[in-house]
């Protein structure tokens, strides 16, 4: 009798399921699905991280625009801008305020103005930018209203607008990548428990001989089960190899500055290795309770 | 231990196999269910070993109604039943070994307790070198003996044998029939469907006839000519006489 190990890996087994035609492929599409769900999973990580991180710069800046008056001279001007940042910094939760210099206006007006904006003659805004406390809720409203008894015509910009379309397709790209990882994972549990069917179906005669020797529907989920571990562990490790490969080149890319990839994997934070490391534990998981779940389903239909 | 009462077997919608039967087989009995090829003996067996149900009538297994058993329930009684298939039903992909020793491992038993039976048993039946052949490997007889070897590995308390030495010799058939003599010494119920009359006569168990979709009692130890004779009434009729203590309704 050949010596036989009882472990999840070498468990014995009665039914020749690991010859299945339908099986042969499985530990490479499980371990494609771990893949992708891996990819996916860290873009939604990346995207979930840089979002906060955006949405945190963003709410705690503001600009203030004060538009240049005609025939206005120097010291009117200059005691205007100190009336409107007297008027910012006695706002509760501004922390600081700075006037931007000619060139730095000049700077941001080039896409509009061009590079010679300064020397058009045209009457540029002053632009205050403004630094926030984090968490603390400025009271926009009262300030633009003050603010504009200072400088007439002064607009008060909180991004909230960009902030919101960017915010937006930041959500839409971290919904989409979770979408992704939830459908990857569905239909890595459709093929196992398509594969689980299968095997059942090839292997009917020898589930009726088990079932008329006396074994129980679990003894026989068993042996599928163990499959499933076996070709869902193999196709983990494929998948943690490859999506690993992958996030290793995109962080020699965000250390060299290029590719959209590298730059968007900037925001990459070790603690996230964590949950990316859940992935091919949850597919093996998965395989393992989805066959379960079918063979068991499907001996109970048995009539005997 | 097994009774029929006016039990009904039928295919679809197709014609009664069996009709009306009714009889009981105590604990420790032996019988030859006897008749020709297509009677019925096999369906017969089948509703003794849980494969399929009446569609008439009650069969009863160890004192239970098996029309009311849920299906958890047949694992722990087909584990008191060992089969003998007509077509052995080895696992091909399995050793002669590993087939005998399944009963054995679903029921959880001890590896080394399998690997000091298994062997034994196997060495009975004249196969100690074919252990690790797979069934592809051995002849019909061979298989036979590994698939009679997997039936009574475990001791069960009700053995059916379906055409056992159908393809055997007769030294190997009547020595196997000592094997079923011994376990039934020891316990177990047996019963073993043929259609060999000669095998037949050589023993004085009981036998159940099947005859024209009924069964009939005969038994050549009695001195009754109505318990022997093949054309009395059908096993199901509770007043026949009872010439074993065996037959009957229950």
């Amino acid at each position: 009798m050949a010596k036989r190990k009882r472990s999840l890996l070498r468990m014995r087994t009665d039914l020749p399921l690991d010859r299945d035609s339908t099986a042969r492929f499985l530990p490479w599409i499980i371990g494609f699905m771990v893949y992708l769900a891996m990819i996916a999973a860290t873009v939604a990580l990346l995207v979930e991280r840089a979002t906060d991180r955006w949405q945190r710069d963003l709410s705690s800046q503001l600009t203030v625009e004060l538009p240049a008056m005609i025939g206005e001279d120097a010291s009117a001007r200059a005691e205007r801008i100190d009336a409107a940042v007297r008027q910012i910094s006695g706002t509760d939760g501004v922390i600081s305020t700075r006037l931007l210099d000619e060139a730095e206006v000049a700077r941001l007006l080039a896409p509009w103005l061009g590079d010679a904006a300064t020397e058009l003659g045209v009457p540029l805004p002053d632009l205050i930018a403004v630094s926030l406390q984090p968490g603390v809720a400025a009271d926009i409203g009262d300030l633009r209203l003050r603010i504009q008894e200072a400088s007439p015509g002064a607009v008060v910009d909180d991004h909230a607008a960009f902030n919101s379309r960017a915010m937006g397709f930041l959500r839409t790209v971290e919904v989409m990548a979770v979408t992704l990882l939830i459908l990857v994972l569905t239909a890595t549990a459709g093929v196992v428990a398509f594969v689980a069917r299968a095997g059942l179906s090839i292997h009917r005669q020898i589930v009726d001989i088990l079932h008329l020797v006396g074994a129980r529907d679990a003894y026989v989920a068993r042996q599928f089960q163990a499959q499933a571990f076996r070709f869902g562990f193999v196709g983990a490790l494929i998948g943690s190899v490859l999506g690993a490969a992958t996030l290793l080149a995109a962080a020699f890319w965000s250390v060299r500055g290029e590719a959209a990839i590298g730059v968007a994997f900037r925001a990459f934070e070790p603690w996230m290795i964590w949950p990316l490391a859940l992935i091919p534990i949850s597919a093996v998981l998965i395989a393992v309770v989805t066959v379960r779940i079918a063979v068991q389903g499907a001996l109970r239909r048995m009539a005997y | 231990m097994v009774l029929f009462d006016g039990v009904t077997v039928r295919y679809g919608a197709g014609p009664e196999v069996l009709r009306g039967i009714s009889f009981t087989l105590a604990p420790g009995s032996f019988h030859f269910l006897v008749g020709a090829s297509g009677a019925g003996k096999s369906s017969l067996l089948k509703l003794m070993y849980l494969a399929m149900r009446p569609a008439a009538g009650r069969v009863e297994l160890f004192g239970r109604d098996v029309s009311v058993l849920k299906r958890s329930d047949y694992p722990a009684m087909r584990r008191r039943v060992g089969v003998v298939f007509q077509d052995f039903r080895l696992i091909e992909h399995l050793s002669a070994t590993d087939n005998v020793a399944l009963p054995l491992r679903i029921a959880g038993v001890r590896e080394t307790d399998i690997k000091r039976h298994v062997p034994e048993l196997l060495a009975w039946v004249g196969l100690k070198d074919h252990l690790d052949a797979l069934p592809a490997t051995l002849s019909g007889g061979q298989q036979q003996r590994v698939a009679i070897a997997r039936a009574v590995i475990s001791r069960p308390s009700l053995l059916l044998a379906d055409e056992p030495t159908g393809n055997v010799d007769d030294g190997i058939g009547v020595r196997l029939m000592y094997l079923f003599e011994e376990l039934n010494k020891m316990g177990t119920t047996v019963v073993v469907a043929t259609h060999n009359e000669g095998l037949v006569g050589r023993f004085t168990h009981r036998q159940l006839r099947i005859v024209g979709s009924t069964v009939t009692l005969t038994d050549p130890t009695a001195t009754d000519p109505a318990a022997t004779d093949p054309q009395a009434p059908a096993a199901q009729d509770s007043t026949q006489p009872q010439a074993d203590g065996n037959y009957g309704k229950a």
